[in-house]
């Protein structure tokens, strides 16, 4: 997997290039942005890290440009810096599941520490989703068939009940549910029902 | 037996004439202090209230009067005064309260001329063909009064019918007044001078024409109705410097509370200057010391830090010195100031507004300094208010058209002039000079208040404001104009 890197978006320079030696102290990668336009032109949305965003930007402000990644289906963090604490926007933005929103003066510590949090949460948050697209890999991999016997199997019926309900011989049915949990990987129908969870069954 | 006795009849017209000159002379003395129609008001009562005092010394004779040829003679000279008295009412309640027919007045006026005409031919005036009868008559309280009587002459019913198209002309006035919800002029015209119009035309037909055996008494009658009317006069002259003082005593709270609105606004953006610099120095000086730590330090990383801490702080210190500048206007203060710097201060207070609603600003300086003279802090907030004004008019333009055009110059006539043009959806010509009133608003969240407190400070400083469609009429134009000075601003 690539190196986190930190996105910074800031209109004032002097502050931009302060944040990203920061971050650079800390050993991290980051890349900066004047606007949030040209972040949006510029990002790639498999890319990790976090981004940290100025609140009140000319043009578009930070939650129009949370509202816009999460549209885009970007679930990358973001830490709010803000001049003035405006009670209101930092509920809009919480509640849109901004990480943190923190009031300028920031005390260096308290940001680094924001940023390692969020890359925690992104590395947590690819993984799972990588966990998440592997299972629907191996879902995919099912026939129409072993999908039926997939389905039942979960609720916890038994071989003998799933052939009545299919209308097929329970012989049959046992050679399927091997092949389901051949193609699941799964070691018990324990991990078989974990994973249903897992995929929204 | 003595020409002029004393009781109390003969003291009557005596008290009415005296009364009638002091009220009379009252507004005379109100009439030069004041201006425009409310002087020729006051005038003009003078002249009703000379008038029935005038009319008093005449009736005071005619009590007392022995023979028919002088009665008839005093009759005649009585319509010297009673005439002023009744040309003047109509015009009175036409400048004074703008109410009333005109042509009315002037037929009243034709008709009653016509029987002063008439009055100056006839020996025994405009009312008898001739006096055939004179007798003493007694009454209570050991009084008596002469009293004529005659076949009535043409002029008669003339003067009658005068006084009654100037009874008519006072009554419609009355009901105009109340139609326009006056209640009290509808009680000084309809009330006073209608009732005193009527009281002496019935009065007067009595004895010419009905015989009734009364001494004139239409004085007496004028003076309840004059004191009547000078209080309400006298009320209005005195109300006048007492608003006149509350003005003055509220433009001053405008402008207090103004200035700490501003100042507290200046100090916020202040303090949003200063978090910028203070925060990158913190992160650089964080990020160096990070940088240092490391085995193989990276000294390119630590000077460009230490360089950006220099250059941040000596933005700080900038901000520093404004505040400091801020600070020691607390005080209202009178000093010479470059409009041009003052605009460019007010744009750039307003610049974070701006920004956020995507508005580009154009300006044009003019290259005459413009000098003019005042507080600094209330003068950028005139121009602050209209630029935000401005600004907040083209919250519904597309962002690629939201333009604001801010053009400073020198009029001919020596002043200064600020205008501020937005491309907004304009103001309707009927409200054009609403929009600067207190509490008028067209937006949901407007106080009203913008505006109002801009023209009371550009006032206060002598100025003036006032809008216009905006160039090739879009949008609106706001101007300042406040008086120049010649000088170097300090």
């Amino acid at each position: 997997m690539n190196d986190p890197t930190v996105f910074v978006v800031d209109d004032e320079a002097g502050v931009r290039s302060s944040l990203t030696r920061l971050f650079r102290s800390a050993g991290w990668a980051t890349e900066d942005f004047a606007s949030p336009a040209e972040f949006l032109a510029r990002y790639d949305p498999e890319a990790a890290g976090c981004l940290v965003l100025d609140f009140a930007m000319p043009g578009m402000d930070g939650v129009e440009l949370q509202g816009l990644l999460r549209d885009r289906g970007s679930n990358l963090p973001i830490v709010f810096l803000t001049g003035q604490a405006e009670v209101p926007d930092s509920v809009t933005a919480l509640k849109r599941g901004a990480l943190d929103f923190l009031t300028k003066p920031v005390e260096p510590q308290v940001l680094l520490d924001a940023v390692r949090l969020a890359f925690e949460t992104d590395e947590t948050d690819r993984h799972e989703r990588a966990e998440v697209e592997e299972l629907r890999r191996r879902a995919d991999s099912l026939t129409p068939r072993e999908r039926e016997v997939f389905e039942h199997v979960v609720t916890g019926q038994l071989n003998k009940q799933i052939a009545r309900d299919l209308g097929a011989a329970e012989k049959t049915i046992r050679i399927h549910r091997g092949r389901v949990m051949k193609k699941m990987q799964a070691d018990s129908v324990a991990t078989l029902v974990r994973m249903a969870e897992r995929l929204g069954m | 037996m003595e020409l002029y006795p004393y009781n109390w009849l003969n003291l009557l017209p005596a008290l009415a004439g005296g009364s009638l000159l002091t009220l009379a002379a009252m507004n005379v003395a109100l009439a030069w202090r004041r201006q425009g129609s409310a002087a020729r008001g006051h005038l003009l009562f003078a002249v009703i209230a000379a008038s029935a005092a005038a009319t008093g010394i005449v009736e005071f004779l005619l009590m007392n009067t022995r023979t028919i040829d002088q009665y008839g003679a005093l009759l005649r000279a009585s319509h010297i005064p009673i005439s002023l008295l009744v040309l003047s009412i109509p015009w009175f309640v036409l400048f004074l309260f703008g109410a009333g027919r005109r042509w009315l007045a002037i037929l009243g006026n034709a008709l009653w001329g016509i029987a002063l005409v008439v009055n100056a031919f006839q020996p025994h005036s405009r009312v008898y063909d001739r006096i055939t009868h004179i007798e003493r008559v007694s009454i209570p309280g050991g009084a008596e009064f002469t009293w004529v009587s005659g076949p009535l002459h043409p002029g008669a019913w003339i003067g009658y019918a005068g006084v009654l198209a100037i009874l008519i002309f006072v009554v419609d006035a009355a009901v105009t007044l109340w139609r326009r919800g006056e209640p009290r002029r509808v009680a000084i015209v309809g009330g006073c001078l209608g009732t005193s119009l009527a009281i002496g035309l019935l009065h007067s037909m009595l004895v010419e024409l009905g015989g009734v055996r009364s001494p004139y008494i239409i004085s007496v009658a004028f003076v309840v109705i004059m004191g009547g009317m000078a209080l309400e006069l006298v009320h209005d002259a005195v109300r006048v410097p007492i608003l006149e003082q509350q003005v003055r005593v509220q433009e001053q709270e405008v402008a207090h509370l103004s200035r700490q609105t501003m100042l507290r606004e200046m100090s916020g953006g202040v303090a949003h200057e200063l978090s910028q610099p203070l925060t990158a120095i913190l992160n650089n000086a964080e990020a160096a010391l990070s940088f240092l730590e490391r085995g193989s330090p990276d000294l390119n990383e630590v000077r460009g830090a230490l360089q950006d801490i220099a250059e941040q702080d000596r933005h700080a210190t900038e901000v520093a010195r404004g505040l400091a500048r801020l600070l020691k206007q607390g005080e209202r203060q009178s000093e010479s100031l470059d409009l041009n710097s003052l605009v460019q201060e007010a744009i750039e207070l307003a610049g974070g507004d701006l920004s956020r609603q995507a508005i580009e600003v154009s300006t044009h300086l003019t290259s005459r300094k413009p000098v003019i003279s005042g507080d600094r802090v209330l003068l950028s907030l005139v121009v602050l208010n209209l630029v935000r004004n401005s600004a907040e008019a083209m919250a519904t333009v597309d962002p690629s058209e939201r333009v604001l055009i801010v053009t400073t110059g020198m009029r001919d006539s020596g002043e200064a002039q600020v205008t501020v043009s937005d491309r907004g959806s304009g103001i309707p010509e009927a409200d054009r000079d609403r929009v600067f009133d207190a509490f008028y608003t067209t937006r949901a969240d407007g106080s009203g208040l913008g505006l109002a407190v801009s023209r009371t400070l550009a006032e206060m400083h002598g100025g003036r404001v006032w809008s216009e469609a905006g160039p090739g009429g879009t949008g609106t134009s706001m101007h300042i104009v406040l008086p120049g000075v010649d000088g170097i601003p300090t």
